[in-house]
């Protein structure tokens, strides 16, 4: 016979487990959701991350190992275009990745890269040739170059 | 996909590295799963270890000698055990599990599925994983080596060049096996730590606690930190291996097997692990082997257990740490403001900003269950005191830190949940620490 003390602790935890294990059950994404494979890592813990993700990973395809590239926005936001310059960092490994800002302050280096990606709506005036375009934004390989 | 497999796949070189040093009849006592887990946390610790080392010599990483290299050093440390330790019996008490204790294994185990499941639908990703510990891991792999030149460069100091290197190491160790660092198969290290947790665990707390009891506080440990790791977005992030090696450390610290050579060498690589994981593993383990050496003081020789508790991570740290003064990187870590120049006007607003974001995952059930199992508990013994007062410190640092910010809300939002998620399981290990049960390994 256990003491009663062992008992009540015992419970206690059990009781505790079961109660976190199920409101984390509750709070998984559905169903369906769960049995499709996600497209990025981000899809559900953060959707606009995941977007982006997607567009990176298709430029990956089409800008070239060793190429310089820059990542901006439109409209142009540095403290939006720090972030970009993280993102292209992780997910252009290989390029020689320029930043357009560092710490939220405009650099201006995106004019010496050799492609660019722009997150958002095409720019009034293109910045070259567009090679890839997605619902996120769009890969331009500067005519310049 | 095919290069996501062999990149989670390859980490099983972790337990496969300890296994030499988990296979000693010291470590019998524990089943083969608690040593499975065991190995799988001490094997990450020695990887890592020689990629730091073999860092600051200037030698390339090569996966196969790597993981010779922690093999051969998993077996010499059988050396150190003392040759009168007792080569312990398995646990003695055989006798079927009761429907509740299943029930509570069956917890834990559903329990590391949800956070499978989270994980692997891209519910539970950290930001962190893109932004700090992908682009150093895919770097290092590409170079073979800890790459100076990345950390060097002024304008990738977002990378926190300083910081600790066993996760960025393991990353690295698995994307030279795979040949690109795998994003998604690297969320997946929270529900692979966890799990090698929910191996471990139950066995390790027996050594302090009756069957039962251990069972089921690993039960809610594991609830707790699979809750939070969800709520908190930790998969590829840091957290899951700091939970790994510090609930795992504490858990041998508080048990019989603290006391034998065996149990110090292993809680020594665990508590390596915490300090070459994140930063805030370092004022973890110096807390918890200060309190060790204090509150067990008659049950030690102090001097030997300090140095099995506190070589493995000095070790680790001095040789980050050398790398990082060689190449004129870093010479310890970044500071987050002077010491003593502290807001203590933002005293209010920080601890307001702390209580809300433990409150938004759950209500705080994660924290407040363990701290209600320990606040209930009968017969508390002095060793309570030691996972008790390292769970206060632990607050006090994190509060410390945040008060060196004129306005840490944003980095309160951005972290306060994680650092505090190591606290349950402290809580959970300290309600199982009772007078009269010191001793359980051969029941």
């Amino acid at each position: 016979m256990k003491p009663r003390s062992d008992s009540s602790q015992f419970f206690f935890f059990l009781v505790g487990a079961a109660v976190l294990t199920a409101i984390a059950i509750k709070r998984l994404p559905p169903l369906p959701e769960l049995l499709h494979a996600p497209s990025t890592p981000f899809d559900h813990s953060a959707p606009a991350a995941a977007a982006l993700y997607r567009l990176f990973a298709e430029a990956a395809a089409v800008v070239p190992a060793g190429a310089s590239v820059a990542s901006i926005c439109e409209p142009r936001d540095p403290v939006r275009e720090t972030l970009l310059h993280r993102e292209a960092i992780a997910l252009l490994p290989g390029r020689k990745v320029l930043a357009a800002a560092v710490w939220n302050t405009p650099t201006r280096s995106e004019e010496k890269a050799d492609y660019l990606v722009i997150v958002g709506p095409k720019p009034a005036s293109s910045p070259g040739r567009l090679i890839l375009e997605t619902p996120a934004g769009s890969v331009w390989r500067r005519s310049d170059r | 996909m095919r290069a996501g497999f062999v990149w989670i796949l390859s980490l099983a070189c972790c337990p496969l590295a300890a296994w030499p040093l988990l296979a000693h009849a010291s470590y019998r006592r524990f089943s083969l799963g608690c040593r499975l887990g065991l190995a799988t946390a001490a094997g990450s610790v020695l990887l890592s270890g020689w990629m730091t080392l073999l860092a600051l010599a200037g030698i390339s990483w090569r996966t196969i000698p790597l993981v010779a290299l922690a093999a051969a050093t998993a077996f010499l440390l059988r050396f150190p055990m003392e040759p009168g330790e007792p080569s312990r019996p398995g646990p003695a008490r055989r006798d079927p599990a009761s429907f509740p204790e299943k029930l509570v294994l069956a917890i834990a185990a559903v329990a590391v599925l949800v956070a499978l499941a989270a994980t692997a639908s891209a519910a539970a990703t950290s930001p962190d994983l893109l932004l700090f510990w992908g682009p150093k891991a895919q770097a290092f792999a590409v170079a073979r080596t800890v790459d100076a030149s990345l950390l060097r460069d002024p304008l990738l100091n977002y990378l926190h060049v300083s910081y600790p290197p066993l996760v960025t190491n393991l990353y690295a160790f698995a994307s030279i096996a795979a040949g690109r660092l795998g994003w998604g198969a690297a969320t997946l290290t929270f529900p692979l730590c966890l799990a090698a947790l929910a191996l471990a665990l139950p066995g390790v707390l027996r050594s302090a606690a009756p069957r039962r009891l251990a069972w089921a506080a690993s039960a809610l440990t594991i609830s707790a930190l699979g809750f939070l790791g969800n709520e908190f977005d930790v998969a590829g992030n840091g957290e899951p291996w700091l939970w790994l090696f510090e609930t795992l450390a504490m858990a041998l610290l508080v048990g019989d097997t603290g006391t034998t050579a065996s149990g110090q060498l292993l809680a020594g690589l665990l508590l390596a692990g915490a300090i070459c994981a994140k930063v805030e593993g370092l004022p973890f383990a110096l807390a918890s082997v200060a309190l060790f050496l204090v509150i067990r003081r008659k049950d030690l020789r102090i001097g030997s257990a300090a140095a099995r508790l506190l070589l493995p991570g000095g070790l680790g740290l001095g040789a980050w740490f050398a790398f990082g003064a060689t190449r004129h990187i870093f010479y310890g870590y970044e500071q987050y403001g002077r010491l003593l120049d502290i807001h203590w006007e933002r005293l209010g607003p920080v601890l307001a900003g702390i209580g809300k974001y433990l409150w938004r995952p759950g209500w705080a059930l994660p924290w407040l269950l363990p701290l209600a199992a320990l606040i209930l508990a009968t017969r508390k013994s002095r060793l309570a005191l030691l996972p008790t007062v390292v769970a206060a410190l632990l607050a006090a640092f994190f509060v410390f830190t945040y008060l060196h910010s004129p306005d840490a809300s944003l980095w309160i939002e951005w972290s306060g949940g994680r650092v505090f998620s190591t606290l349950p399981a402290l809580l959970a290990i300290a309600s199982l620490c009772r007078e009269g049960d010191e001793t359980f390994t051969a029941r």
